[in-house]
């Protein structure tokens, strides 16, 4: 069985920073090499007279003014950090009802879509408003005539009934009753043909 | 961490070695960020008291600049507030900055690159463009007060430390100052475990190789 350590392992136990099973297995390896061991000797005798001669600590001049400046850099940073929080707070009370706003109008947006049922689009359809049921006021000057009115949707007609009234002689000159237009009155500029004088 | 961990004892890095998931300290931690993370900036406060001693020597050890490091580790506190809401418990908090200030010092590295690009001004110029083994390559040298004051061995690892590569450099600081281990590293540094080996095997090879007068007198 090779139990010779690698270069790592080796450093390692030198400089005694190997420990449990790693350390008794080396250690046991390095036992009948002594120039091993004498190299660990010497490893530990160099560290152990420069660490004498290097101080590890050393106290920096006026601790307490170096203590109280690093105080004052960090508690300034802090304050100027927290004055930014709390200006970023400030604006958020400040305006704490737009994302509640924003919510709110999500929910009623989504509330009115399910209360359309899904369907088909179709053709748009040009509705004619259904003609309201207007009941004639029938009015006849003679007493005894009497008028009825029929009407059909249906077939499309409307009819009106005079009952009582004489009946109309075929002799019976319509020109009389109706007014019709003369030529003068049809056209205007005939007058014009006149003389002047005359008007 | 083996148990062997003990026998390196690190006495700088002591309360890292002991960072294990049990570790009061982590637990505490844990504690401060979920504060932190509801707003609460005082538990803030006590992470970047607990933290800005490690945040602050490793970005000097990387950019050997005082002032710029305070800037840095301000940085990286400040960054890792705006991030604190998106950290996980996945990883240490302490790893987790680590993460940060890798970033902050990369993005600082590579504006002064661009700002000193084509200009010859001796106070800009990235000394990581400098190949660490050139005969040439000038010494990092300190003030005669930084000098006295962090002693003239420290000044001297910390010139070592110039000389290396930027990966080179964060790679042996996070192993073997800040105890991290080769997958926090990785973590940390945005890489493989395979790339933090090849980088630490180097560097520390590099500095043994500069340091070795030091180091052998030792």
């Amino acid at each position: 069985m090779n139990t010779t350590p690698d270069d790592v392992m080796l450093a390692l136990w030198l400089d005694d920073e190997l420990e449990g099973d790693e350390f008794a297995l080396v250690e046991a390896w390095a036992a009948d090499k002594p120039d091993q061991l004498a190299a660990r000797e010497e490893t530990r005798r160099w560290r152990k007279q420069f660490a004498s001669l290097v101080p590890a600590s050393e106290e920096p001049p006026y601790p307490d003014f170096f203590n109280s400046r690093i105080h004052r850099a960090i508690t300034e940073t802090a304050n100027v950090e927290s004055v930014a929080r709390v200006r970023k707070v400030s604006w958020w009370r400040a305006a704490w009802w737009i994302p509640s706003a924003a919510v709110a109008g999500m929910a009623l947006t989504f509330w009115l879509g399910t209360r359309v049922p899904y369907s088909q689009p179709v053709a748009p359809v040009a509705v004619t408003p259904a003609a309201p049921a207007i009941s004639p006021a029938l009015y006849t000057p003679d007493g005894e005539v009497k008028a009825d009115y029929f009407s059909s949707a249906k077939a499309g007609a409307t009819v009106i009934v005079l009952d009582g009234v004489a009946a109309i002689p075929d002799d019976m000159d319509f020109s009389n009753t109706a007014a019709v237009e003369t030529p003068d009155d049809s056209d205007f500029t005939a007058l014009s043909d006149q003389p002047a004088d005359s008007q | 961490m083996n148990k062997s961990r003990g026998d390196t004892s690190n006495p700088v890095t002591g309360s890292i070695e002991a960072s294990s998931s049990g570790d009061p300290l982590e637990m505490d931690d844990a504690l401060l960020v979920a504060r932190a993370q509801a707003g609460d900036v005082r538990a803030y406060d006590d992470l970047v008291t607990r933290h800005r001693g490690r945040v602050y020597a490793m970005i000097r050890s990387m950019i050997h600049h005082e002032a710029d490091a305070w800037d840095l580790a301000q940085e990286v506190f400040i960054k890792a507030w705006h991030a604190l809401p998106r950290f996980e418990a996945k990883a240490r908090f302490t790893t987790w900055l680590f993460r940060i200030t890798h970033n902050v010092v990369c993005d600082f590295t590579r504006k002064r690159k661009i700002e000193s690009a084509g200009e010859f001004n001796d106070e800009i110029f990235g000394r990581d463009r400098i190949d660490p083994l050139a005969s040439t390559a000038p010494a990092e040298t300190e003030s005669p007060d930084a000098s006295l004051a962090h002693g003239e061995l420290r000044a001297k690892i910390e010139a070592a430390l110039g000389k290396l590569s930027e990966e080179h450099r964060e790679a042996v600081l996070l192993k073997d100052v800040q105890g991290l281990s080769y997958k926090e590293i990785a973590d940390a540094m945005g890489c493989s475990i395979g790339t933090v080996m090849s980088r630490l095997f180097y560097a520390r090879q590099k500095l043994q190789a500069l340091l070795k007068d030091e180091y052998d007198a030792r």
